[in-house]
């Protein structure tokens, strides 16, 4: 019997994070619940769970954004703690706040963190006061209506505008000369409301080629920080994260230590409760900048995982069950390099618009040092009702060159039918010199174009003659006295070839 | 024997199959597909290599496929070549395989040809694509001329196989 077998957890997400969550409370033996919306009635993290509470349609407006029906699900199921992943409700304070006032654990920090680090600017404003360097601006959010003339006389371009509740790339936008601006705070503006419910936006000087260093610590809540070391994430599009690495390459140890340090010190000023990351920004002449804390589980965190030799989530619940952070300096290990790249439905012949389908063909890569988060299944729909990560791969090897040669061979194997991915890009990105070579900045895939057909004319040729071939043996298969084809085992390819009608 | 157009990306491809001879663009081809499963997942074998392929088809006459990470719609047409010995006057006539405007016309009735051999230039979605000839023959007529515009199934050509008494 568990010591924890009378923990229930509630798992307030969808996809490979509910999943992943779940898998280790499995391991702990906590009891786990999760929650499911309509769309997701037979997803895996639906099905793995111990039991699954229905919580609303598949907008998640109604399901996974609903405070009071994940709460309601978690009181009927007699759970004792919440945990709420990524994305959704884990940095929204009115959640954190309602599973505590139900007397249940909110797994995360404590409400009042999420509300402080959720106020962009405010979180700058404690990162000063701890001594942190932050990006020169004011602490206040841009007035409503137009800029006046003082404060638009005295903004360096280019700048950025971005959202006071923001976070996940989302409600930024580049302004290079005066004349965009007003355009740009709208659209901000505008995107901010829609994602965060709150309009109000600030300035932020841009930093040119900046390379994007976070640094993962966790804390007991009385003032006991461990630093979990740092990752690089600076290959970016979309200013969304597509693939991350730990430990960073090329990062001189005492820029190391000095990231470190400063995460250390704004984790100790806040008393941190759980897991968090605090993210910088590294210019070209080794000047760091504090940009904002993550008070979540972040999707890159297994690459920290492997090189700590750590489970992330296991702390957390661990914490979340008896109030006490166990983990100590002496259990990290860091050892080798790991890297993440993100698989996620998109079309790269529509300009990597989110793509939907059915995945009807599915081969996960496997063997020495790989491991795959993924919520996929046969069958699995893809739908546009939420975001479009379908697994993640994570590798680690002895070294970084190792690793990045261990994620190529990972990639390849790596086989997804019936939606389009962005596995061939994501493989063009780490066979390029500059990523081989740990040399990129956040700009880095606006100017990465891959090459139209980097593996010669025969795979289309290959593929006419194929799908051809296929074609005419329906043909055969309709006429009165079909023809034995011996490629084809004709039996087979009449149940294939029924299959996929409809 | 069946001619088809496949369209993989933006690229056209005249894919003849007779039996397991499959040639493209006129180059035969060697290709052996064995299915894994009854799911679409199958073994491509060339002579120099094997790779998995995942084909669905995708509506009429379109596929989707998945090859070494990458994606593919294809889209596939059969050109109606009715062989019928009884009415050897419509034999070997080629058509439109898509809407389309003819933008140059290379043979003459009365011209001999070879298989492979460019006919009709047809441009579609801003795309040429030659078509070409599916067997060595005689050309017995045009039925277009350049500029034209043209619906799927008209009448480009009509071929007479290459006659064994001539020969």
């Amino acid at each position: 019997m568990s010591p924890y077998s009378g923990f229930k957890v509630l798992v307030a997400n969808r996809g490979e994070i509910a999943l992943r969550i779940l898998r280790t409370c499995r391991e702990l033996g906590m009891p786990s619940v999760a929650v499911y919306s309509d769309a997701d009635e037979h997803s895996l993290h639906a099905r793995y769970a111990d039991e699954a509470v229905r919580i609303g349609p598949a907008d998640s407006a109604g399901s996974y954004l609903n405070i009071s029906a994940v709460i309601d699900a978690a009181m009927k199921s007699g759970a004792r703690a919440v945990h709420p992943g990524y994305g959704f409700l884990s940095e929204n304070p009115e959640f954190a706040w309602a599973v505590e006032a139900a007397g249940m654990v909110f797994i995360g920090p404590r409400p009042e963190t999420v509300a402080l680090t959720g106020d962009k600017l405010a979180a700058r404003r404690v990162a000063r006061e701890a001594g942190l360097p932050v990006l020169p601006g004011p602490d206040e959010p841009l007035n409503d209506g137009p800029i006046d003339s003082q404060l638009s006389s005295q903004v360096v371009f280019p700048v950025l505008i971005k959202a006071v509740a923001g976070g996940g790339g989302r409600g930024i936008r580049l302004a290079n000369d005066a004349e965009e601006l007003e355009m740009m705070i709208e659209a901000a503006r505008k995107e901010a409301l829609a994602a965060f419910g709150n309009d109000a936006v600030y300035f932020e000087p841009l930093v040119q080629g900046a390379r994007h260093i976070e640094v993962q610590v966790i804390g007991d809540g009385e003032g006991r920080i461990l630093c979990l070391g740092e990752r690089e994430c600076s290959i970016q599009r979309r200013r969304q994260k597509l693939i991350e690495e730990a430990p960073a390459p090329r990062l001189p140890e005492t820029l190391r230590r000095a990231f470190h340090a400063h995460a250390v010190r704004l984790a100790e000023q806040l008393h941190y409760r759980s897991l968090g990351t605090v993210e910088f920004l590294l210019d070209q002449n080794g000047a760091m900048y504090f940009i904002e804390v993550n008070p979540r589980i972040q999707v890159e965190h297994p690459v920290t995982e492997m090189v700590m030799g750590v489970n992330l989530v296991r702390e957390q619940l661990l914490l979340a069950a008896s109030g006490k952070l166990y983990l100590t300096e002496r259990d990290l290990n860091p050892r080798g390099a790991a890297i993440e790249a993100r698989v996620l439905a998109e079309d790269a012949s529509l300009g990597f618009l989110p793509a939907t389908g059915e995945i009807a063909h599915l081969l996960l890569p496997a063997g020495p040092g790989i491991r795959v988060d993924s919520g996929l299944y046969l069958g699995m729909p893809v739908s546009a009702d939420y975001d479009s990560l379908l697994a993640k791969v994570i590798v680690w090897d002895e070294s970084r060159n190792r690793a990045v040669a261990r994620m190529k061979r990972a990639l390849e194997e790596f086989q997804i039918g019936g939606v389009p991915t962005d596995l061939d890009f994501l493989h063009q990105i780490v066979s390029s010199r500059s990523f081989r070579t740990g040399r990129t900045d956040t700009t880095y895939l606006d100017h990465f174009s891959p090459a139209e057909n980097p593996t010669g004319d025969t795979m289309e040729t290959d593929l006419a003659a194929a799908v051809a071939l296929l074609a005419s043996q329906e043909m055969v298969r309709n006429e009165p006295s079909p023809k034995k084809v011996e490629s084809m085992d004709s039996w087979k390819y009449a149940a294939w070839r029924g299959q996929m009608r409809g | 024997m069946t001619l088809y157009y496949v369209r993989v990306k933006e690229h056209e491809y005249q894919v003849d199959v007779a039996g397991e001879q499959v040639s493209v663009n006129g180059k035969p081809v060697r290709i052996h597909l064995t299915p894994i499963n009854q799911n679409g997942h199958f073994l491509l074998k060339t002579d120099t290599d094997q790779k998995e392929v995942h084909i669905q088809a995708n509506g009429e006459n379109a596929f989707m496929a998945t090859i070494a990470s990458r994606y593919f719609n294809i889209q596939v047409e059969q050109y109606q070549r009715r062989q019928s010995k009884k009415n050897p006057a419509v034999q070997g006539e080629l058509t439109a395989p898509m809407p389309a405007k003819v933008i140059d016309v290379l043979v003459r009735p009365g011209e001999v040809v070879s298989a492979g051999q460019p006919l009709i230039l047809l441009e579609s979605m801003k795309m040429q694509m030659e078509v070409k000839s599916p067997a060595n023959g005689m050309i017995e007529a045009v039925f277009v001329q350049a500029a034209a515009q043209v619906e799927k199934g008209a009448r480009l050509v009509s071929i007479q196989n290459e006659n064994p008494r001539i020969s």
